[in-house]
């Protein structure tokens, strides 16, 4: 025989039988990190969550890699055959350990490669959970302790008769290397905690542990291939043992049969989940219960991770314990209904569950004391039971599909996890109502009891896949349907206004539009460096005249759009009243009226070129600063001896442009138009023309984003409409505008005293200085726009 | 007698293969009914069709006057089945699987499930998974037999097992005829089959080659061995109502299973020149199974011209 050859064919066949779930694992945290992605509402969140992927798709390869090459073979009797071959015992152990350990890597490999693709690199600069320090020996912890686990898992395979029991008794023995390492540090250093023990002494614990299993794994496996030790059958067995099967003759109720045969069938499992659970309600406990420690999370962590693994193994255990040799013939044969079967089934499982988390509850409450009741501590419990149970009912889902109770062991929490994710992304990202997500989580125990017959009978058919295939698309689309509603019946813009407003961007593609307008500033660069503001500020009059010298540089400086800001208008505004009243009065009293008059008239010019540089701005915000420049304008020429103080030019000049509403029309046209391209494009986020767009929902849901985005269109649709519309519709359009910008009616001149507020008779005009707009269109098609 | 079971040209097809190709069978009551086929004949998928496990892809049948396909549970309830690898929960020990099963049915099953096991001489105290292979075969049985059920349909239930364990099973099967009870049996343990059935249906790649009473079967088919002084003689057509199930060479003497064969025609063979005996004798079950699935080219016999006997085209 070729030995070598030999040991690469076992090393083939070992590493075929570990291809599934490796396939299976790879798939799911694939789904897991796309999903993450999706919902990436929070940086921090989101890399949490990559790393525990990281460390989870090598972790359950390393939990389940023992039970499937040795356990399931174990069960199948495949390795009885392969003891008959001439293959030595040592080779057939060392190729199985080789084997599961180039599988680690593999999984470690495309772990890393998945989490360096998903977070673009991030996820190396990330804190590792379980260590808030951000200790560099935390990757090398966890790749020894993800090898510690598979060693192990090997190991109790070997040593145990059932794969299962192997893989409960995997979770506590996992736990030896910290709990050494943290007795230690507790017993010699300075640790008062002992599950937070020192890297240093962590790593040698484990590096210990590592080498302790392979030599109980080796000797555990040398026994199990050789020679069975024989069976004694007891002589005389006592009455007692048998007692119940006679004493209490032939059951009444089947389902009470049923419920017997299923406990006592799974009482391994039972027992063993009961002892995880009772574990993580310690834990949870602990977590409660002792406040100000230094890392609380580690154990509401560890209670997690226990309790959610306790949970997806009963549910695992719900199926696959009749699946082994094909029991559930037995019930198949004897033409059972299927619903008493589906429900024996899951009482004893779902039983131990609820009591878990009852008996939970209560302990949690007597050992928290009353300082450390909080709102967070009770979200906390109550995410942990319903995360306990949705791995239930998703597992137990698994266990009905999967061939191999391994596999389901493994795959029953990662398609938990996913679901768990699934769901948590449809209620934070599309909006789901929680009704019907819980409806959805029921979705597992609908297909398992509809399914029931077919399972019975093994009719592992096309019918039956399709319909667990049916199932599962249901769960993956019933979460969207509130998104399809909205988008299905949410009002948008209609295709003729989005059609126009595209023609509009699209002439001014190649033109200086979109360019951003010039922040004009009311101080020099002279005067802020000599530190002339604050303490050290001008007099009125040195500011004033500071601050018309900058704008005027400003403005014959370049030739574009300017910004019209609230400081810009007010300093206008302002220093225009302080002029015009100064000029009031005897003109006699004036001695410095000249130097008045030309100040006066300096001003409205500024004032003017402002206005008309603001209307070449894209922005809505400089469109509606132009209007009330223009309206403090009209305002001014209206004035009783504005002939007198008014230039004949300037007077000339600002009709001119007042005149001009074509112009503004256009102007405000080409604003509407290309503040929806950049806002639409997401350049401007929540910014629509200058003006921050209100939120109406204030969540991060697609399905609000949606209606978000469908209600700023036809708020731009409504801008439009206004800007082209006749005086008849204007009252409704300016209600929407109204209600949409969550303004006052009264802004837009609707209710009473409204018309105060829009200058649609400039003398009755209440403009005060700080009432710059805070929603877009006020002014519009208003009566000062009609000046002849 | 009304039928038990009745099937009416029924068809299976699974991808690659006809399992089932228009089979008709009628199973009376108070009968023990033998199907007989090579592996892969379609016994086992009959078997399933009948109880319910396997949708037909044609035809119909029924079952206790039951439909199989809807009221399947109903069917196993009544019917005592036990497969070809019964289903036991091994951990259970040989009482406790009683107990259990008893709560599925009425009042008696026990008392009758108890005195089985006794009568099989199997230890009540001892697990499932530490019995051997006859002694599960025997609960199987028991478990089966335990609801005193009309009709019992056993696919295969000696394979593998001792002649003792075999001898006891057909000695239970004959006690259940002789209360009135109806007895459906898959095998290819000829031997046993021969001393317990009233019925043959011989199945061979998805079709009925024969079905008969077993005594009519033996007395209308023959093994000719006729003696040749030159090989290559040739032997004249045999014409009905005799017709030919399988013929093979063997040097000089050429071996005939006839079904029909009359003596007239031994004296046409004889007075054959060049044919040296002539020897006819009953064939046995056997020789019938090997020849009906061996076969040769035959012409297809709608009109059978012995009253039950149904011969098939054989391939």
């Amino acid at each position: 025989m070729n030995r070598s050859l030999a040991f690469r064919t076992l090393w083939w066949n070992d590493l075929r039988q570990l291809t599934p779930v490796a396939a299976v694992l790879v798939v799911l945290t694939l789904a897991l990190h796309v999903i993450s992605l999706i919902s990436a509402n929070d940086p921090l969140q989101t890399s949490n969550w990559q790393v525990l992927l990281l460390l989870g798709l090598p972790g359950l390869f390393a939990v389940g890699a023992g039970a499937l090459l040795v356990g399931h073979e174990k069960e199948t009797r495949t390795i009885r055959w392969l003891s008959t071959l001439p293959i030595a015992r040592g080779d057939l152990i060392r190729a199985k350990l080789l084997s599961s350990v180039v599988g680690l890597i593999l999984m470690w490999l495309i772990s890393l490669g998945l989490a360096a693709v998903f977070s673009a690199g991030e996820i190396f600069r990330a804190e590792m959970p379980w260590n808030g320090t951000g200790d560099a020996t935390a990757a090398p912890t966890w790749i020894l302790h993800s090898t510690y686990l598979l060693l192990a898992g090997l190991a109790l395979a070997w040593r145990m008769q059932s794969p299962i029991v192997g893989m409960l008794t995997l979770v506590p023995v996992a736990t030896i290397p910290l709990l050494v390492a943290g007795t230690v540090c507790y017993a010699f250093g300075n640790s008062r905690d002992l599950i937070s023990p020192s890297p240093a002494i962590l790593l040698a614990c484990q590096l210990l542990s590592i080498a302790g299993v392979i030599w109980w794994g080796a000797r555990a496996a040398l026994a199990d291939l050789g020679p069975a030790k024989p069976y004694r059958i007891p002589q005389h067995v006592s009455e007692q043992l048998i007692a119940p099967t006679q004493s209490l003759g032939a059951p009444k109720l089947p389902f009470a049969a049923l419920l017997w045969q299923v406990t006592r069938q799974n009482r391994a499992t039972l027992l063993g989940c009961g002892c995880l659970l009772a574990i993580a309600i310690m834990l949870a406990s602990a977590h409660a219960g002792h406040p100000g420690r230094a890392k609380p999370d580690n154990e509401l962590a560890l209670a997690t991770f226990v309790c959610f693994v306790a949970s997806s193994w009963l549910g695992v255990s719900v199926f696959q314990g009749d699946k082994r040799h094909n029991r559930i013939s037995f019930l198949a044969d004897r033409g059972l209904p299927p619903l008493p079967v589906w429900l024996s089934r899951q009482l004893p499982p779902a039983a131990l569950l609820i009591t878990a988390a009852l008996v939970g509850a209560v302990v949690i409450a007597v050992n928290t004391s009353r300082a450390n009741y909080s709102f967070e501590l009770l979200v906390e419990i109550l995410l942990l039971a319903l995360m306990s149970f949705s791995g239930f009912i998703f597992s137990q889902w698994t266990s009905q599909w999967t061939s191999s109770p391994i596999v389901s062991a493994v795959v029953g929490p990662g398609v938990s996890i996913a679901a768990a994710a699934y769901l948590s992304f449809a209620f934070t990202t599309l909006a789901a109502p929680i009704w019907l997500l819980t409806i959805c989580a029921m979705f597992p125990l609908f297909a398992t009891i509809i399914l029931m017959r077919r399972w019975m009978d093994c009719k592992h058919d096309r019918i039956f896949w399709a319909g667990q295939t049916a199932w599962l698309v249901g769960l993956t689309l019933v979460p969207t349907i509130p998104l399809m509603v909205t988008l299905g019946t949410t009002e948008s813009m209609s295709r003729e206004t989005r059609a126009e407003l595209m023609a509009v961007v699209q002439q001014t593609q190649f033109t200086s539009a979109l360019i951003q307008p010039t922040e004009l500033m009311l101080t020099t660069k002279q005067t802020a460096n000599e530190g002339l503001e604050g303490e050290n500020h001008l007099s009125p009059k040195d500011a004033f005249q500071t601050a018309k010298d900058a704008l005027r540089n400003q403005l014959t400086s370049s030739d574009g759009a300017v910004q019209v800001n609230p400081r810009i208008f007010d300093f206008l505004r302002f220093e225009i009243s302080m002029a015009r009243m100064r000029l009031t009065g005897d003109p006699a009293q004036q001695p410095d009226r000249a130097q008045t008059i030309a100040n006066y008239n300096e001003l409205l010019r500024i004032t003017l070129q402002i206005a008309r540089r603001g209307r070449l701005s894209y922005r809505l915000i400089d469109q509606d600063g132009a209007d009330l420049l223009e309206i403090a304008l009209l305002t001014e020429l209206d004035h009783a001896g504005s002939s007198a103080t008014i230039e004949p030019n300037v007077s000339r000049e600002i009709m001119d442009t007042l005149r001009d509403s074509t112009s503004r029309h256009r102007a405000r046209r080409q604003a509407i138009a290309l503040s929806w391209s950049q806002w639409s494009q997401g350049k401007q986020f929540r910014q629509y023309g200058g003006y921050y767009l209100p939120d109406h929902d204030g969540s991060f849901s697609w399905q609000q984003s949606l209606a978000e985005f469908r209600r700023a269109e036809l708020m731009v649709q409504t801008l439009w409409q206004l800007n082209d519309a006749s005086v008849g519709k204007n009252e409704e359009l300016r209600r929407q505008l109204a209600e949409y910008w969550r303004v006052a009616p009264i802004r837009y001149g609707l209710g009473p005293d409204g018309n105060s507020l829009v200058a649609h008779d400039p003398s009755q005009f209440f403009l005060e200085m700080r009432m710059y707009p805070s929603a877009p269109a006020t002014q519009w098609r208003a009566g000062w726009e009609r000046q002849r | 007698m009304s039928s038990v079971i009745s099937v009416r040209e029924l068809e299976v097809h699974f991808s690659g293969c006809d399992a089932l190709q228009g089979v008709n069978l009628e199973v009376a009551a108070g009968t023990v009914v033998a199907l007989l086929g090579e592996n892969g004949a379609g016994k086992t998928t009959l078997i399933r069709v009948l109880t319910g496990f396997q949708a037909p892809g044609a035809g119909k049948c029924s079952v206790l006057g039951l439909d199989p396909t809807r009221d399947a549970l109903e069917i196993r309830r009544r019917v005592g089945y036990v497969s070809d690898s019964p289903a036991l929960y091994d951990w259970m020990r040989v009482s406790e699987i009683g107990w259990f099963a008893a709560s599925f049915y009425d009042t008696g099953f026990m008392d009758r499930y108890r005195g089985l096991i006794a009568q099989y001489a199997v230890p009540e105290s001892r697990k499932i998974k530490h019995l051997s292979k006859g002694q599960r075969a025997k609960v199987a049985l028991a478990l089966a037999l335990g609801h005193d059920p009309d009709l019992l349909i056993m696919d295969e239930p000696t394979s593998g097992l001792d002649p003792l364990v075999r001898r006891e099973f057909l000695e239970s099967m004959l006690d259940r005829v002789a209360t009135g009870r109806t007895v459906l049996l898959s095998s290819h343990q000829i031997s046993e089959v021969e001393r317990v059935a009233d019925d043959v249906a011989i199945l061979h790649q998805g079709k009925f080659r024969i079905q008969q009473p077993l005594a009519q079967l033996r007395e209308t088919v023959s093994e000719v061995l006729i003696s040749l002084e030159d090989p290559l003689t040739s032997l004249p057509e045999l014409d009905a109502p005799a017709i030919v199930l399988h013929e093979e060479s063997i040097g000089r003497q050429r071996r005939l299973v006839v079904l029909g064969f009359q003596s007239s025609m031994k004296e046409a063979f004889e007075s054959r020149p060049g044919v040296a005996s002539v020897r006819v004798r009953n064939a046995t079950l056997d020789e019938i199974f090997v020849a009906c699935i061996r076969g040769r080219q035959l012409a297809m016999n709608p009109e059978p011209t012995t009253p039950g006997l149904t011969v098939a085209e054989v391939a």
